[in-house]
């Protein structure tokens, strides 16, 4: 197997045959029990069982039954192994699943008065428990808006936590890896195996120390009732809530038509069975411009799919080449707009490149509720294996740690997105923060040289490029100096379909990029619709 | 009656849904090499699966390659069972973004390889095989396999191979 078979395997893995969904019977919520799980209800019987001797009438029969109040979007009702739609007013029974599919979410009612919120690609079946009504978590996430429990508890089960409470508001999410729980108001009490902890409002737990901490705020965003959610929040928490960052003025326009790379793709289509060319490519969904300044930021000609890259941090160029985002509607990648928006005086400072870079946290957050606000716009995230190159340090040198660590002077130009411009007179000498990376493709020349930027600068050169996500593994922190360098990496063109020389240049400088395969988190967008007025 | 012989113990449903879960793609793809369509391909795999429920189908301890030969065995029953239906086709493949027509002529093309290639490049890409479980599955040796992978992946690139007007911008430096 050649390095070229390799790289055409790759090309072939970018196309990915479509998920089926889950046979019927697989989606029931009768799972086979965890001996933690046992061991959980071998001690509500126990507790239970004594307290029966003091208060017989302690145990009395639960009636597990739901009553879906709305549903947005595809919602199916398992019953007995056959699905079918869910509608407002839909019965849930005991033993039965309620499933939200891609884009959609549902909210039920319990007999107790608790409300469940589901978001999207969630999986919940409701059960009887021995002192109360046990909601199931196969898959995704909800809001349990509790009732006052008169004489039981609520339970929410997932495969590897349990959740009971009396009265409160907490978010449990069950994803692959492993559960985290949010508590918005009041408490609850977590079972992982036989450990039992006490979440009060705000704080929240994640059975996996690998799965990465999401603000509570983000992870109720779905939900139609988000913003008393979050009021709540921000008055019962007993850890400090981060305030919300906003832009105090927001202005979105529509942009030019056709700005954003066509969008609309016209003609052309398939070439016929085993054919080549005649494809049409798509709109650019990763173009536009950004310009930032103390008290501005000003983006134009952006798509929502641009944006959203911006404000979680994501390169967009590799979310769009592997698939990271999921979800975004087709205006969402065609249709581009101007923002311009006020930054609070005294808010954190940045550059265009930290923005880029996703090393702009305050400014991503700004940018995250301007999403919610203008938006709808509420995501969840996942994960999926996917192909990576892990980016190696094998011969140090070629990088010298800036003596200045300072972060350089702010960039108030301009920079389009795709590949960094390059500058015009690369003789001229370099500002701290300055790259400069030409190429020269037929003669296969390669000149890099940098002061006091992040790794991170090279990197986003190439991010996703290669169909694969670069991690950087070189433990390279902090601010470089790359003396000009020139490389001769022999001819080659920039285009796909053929072997990358990204990995020779790499090594030039000292680098190895190694392929692998790793888990990537993936944003799966709940809710979103076009921008509301100014 | 069985796929691959009388089994008394039933799987356990986790088990189940997380086989699911890391083989379905892997398995529409296989699927959808005997069928014409997504829809079909689905159908199949809940047979398979239905059947694995009920303890019908015996699942190793490297259950990729019986559960592939299941699919194929349940595949072929359908065309031979719903030759009318299996004539309507709808799209099984994704394509990445800004190759959206690609993932089609993919699909077509392939269709075109002769079946014992078809299969082997399918088992390798999608079902993420070696050589050995590729063979294990189909019955043949993995020097074989090999082969036909190789003989397969030539005929395929030569029919298909976007060029730069097939994608964005995500395309790099390369020769």
């Amino acid at each position: 197997m050649d390095f070229e078979d390799n790289e055409y395997e790759s090309l072939l893995r970018q196309f990915q045959p479509r998920k089926p969904e889950l046979p019927p019977q697989l989606r029931t919520g009768s799972r086979k029990r965890r001996p933690a799980f046992w061991l959980g209800i071998a001690a509500a019987v126990v507790m239970v069982a004594a307290l029966s001797v003091v208060v017989p009438n302690l145990l009395w029969k639960v009636d597990a039954h739901a009553v879906v109040e709305s549903v947005d979007g595809s919602v199916n009702h398992v019953s007995d192994g056959r699905s079918q739609i869910a509608e407002a007013g839909s019965r849930i029974a005991g033993g039965e699943v309620l499933h939200t599919d891609s884009g959609a979410r549902a909210t039920f009612a319990l007999a107790d008065g608790s409300r469940v919120e589901m978001r999207s690609q969630s999986d919940v079946g409701l059960e009887s428990a021995e002192d109360g009504v046990r909601l199931r978590l196969n898959s995704g996430g909800i809001i349990v808006s509790a009732a006052k429990q008169g004489k039981g508890h609520l339970y929410v089960q997932t495969r590897d936590l349990t959740v009971s409470v009396v009265g409160t508001v907490f978010y449990v999410t069950a994803e692959q890896v492993g559960s985290r729980v949010a508590v918005v108001e009041g408490e609850v009490h977590v079972q992982q195996g036989q450990i039992v902890k006490k979440l009060s409002s705000g704080e929240q737990i994640a059975t996996e120390p690998s799965m990465p901490s999401i603000p509570v705020v983000e992870e109720i965003a779905f939900s139609r009732m988000a913003p008393a959610h979050m009021a709540m929040l921000q008055q019962q928490s007993t850890v400090p809530v981060e305030p919300r960052l906003t832009f105090e003025e927001i202005s979105i326009r529509p942009a030019s038509p056709g700005l954003a790379g066509g969008g609309a793709r016209g003609g052309g289509g398939l070439g016929g069975v085993g054919g080549r060319g005649g494809f049409v490519p798509g709109g650019t969904a990763c173009g536009g411009m950004i310009q930032l300044n103390p008290g501005r930021i000003v983006i134009s000609n952006v798509t929502l799919y641009r944006l959203i890259n911006l404000a979680y941090g994501k390169n967009c160029r590799a979310s769009s080449e592997i698939d990271l985002i999921n979800g975004v509607p087709e205006w969402g990648r065609s249709q581009a707009f101007d923002i311009q928006a006020t930054i609070p005086a005294g808010s954190a400072a940045y550059t265009v490149q930290q923005l880029n870079s996703g090393e702009a946290p305050k400014l991503q957050s700004m940018l995250q509720n301007m999403l919610a606000d203008r938006f709808g716009f509420a995501l969840h995230r996942d994960s999926k294996e996917i192909p990576l190159y892990n980016l190696l340090l094998v011969k140090p040198g070629k990088f010298k740690l800036s003596e200045d660590q300072t972060p350089p002077e702010r960039n108030l130009g301009s920079v389009a997105t795709g590949l960094p411009a390059l500058p015009r007179d690369s003789n001229a000498p370099m500002s701290r923060g300055g790259f400069l990376f030409t190429v020269n493709p037929p003669e296969g020349k390669v000149r890099i040289a940098a002061v006091a930027v992040p790794l991170s600068t090279l990197i986003n050169i190439f991010q996703g490029q290669e169909g694969r996500l670069v991690i950087d593994k070189t433990g390279m922190k902090g601010l470089y100096d790359i003396p000009e360098t020139n490389m001769d990496v022999g001819p080659f063109d920039i285009a796909p379909g053929a072997v990358s020389v990204w990995p020779e240049i790499m090594q030039q400088l000292g680098m190895k990029l190694e392929p692998a395969r790793g888990p990537a988190e993936v944003l799966v967008i709940d809710r979103v619709e076009k921008p509301s007025e100014n | 009656m069985t796929l691959l012989g009388v089994n008394d113990v039933k799987p356990d449903k986790e088990k189940l849904q997380r086989l699911y879960e890391r083989h379905g793609r892997g398995l529409i793809a296989y699927a959808s090499t005997f069928l014409r369509g997504f829809a079909a391909a689905e159908d199949v795999l809940h047979q398979v699966f239905e059947r694995l429920l009920r303890g019908d189908i015996e699942l190793a301890d490297s259950p990729a390659p019986y559960l592939y030969r299941a699919v194929r065995n349940a595949s072929l029953n359908y065309v031979r069972n719903r030759s009318r239906d299996s004539e309507l086709t709808d799209d099984w493949l994704e394509s990445p973004v800004g190759m959206d027509d690609a993932g089609l002529v993919l699909q077509s093309v392939l269709r075109e390889l002769p079946e014992e290639q078809r299969e082997v490049i399918v088992l390798r890409i999608w079902g993420q095989m070696s050589f050995d479980e590729a063979a294990e599955t189909l019955g043949i040796s993995p020097k074989t396999a090999a082969s036909r992978y190789r003989y397969g992946l030539l005929k395929l690139r030569m029919q298909f191979n976007p060029t730069v007007t097939d994608r964005k911008e995500g395309y790099g430096f390369r020769r």
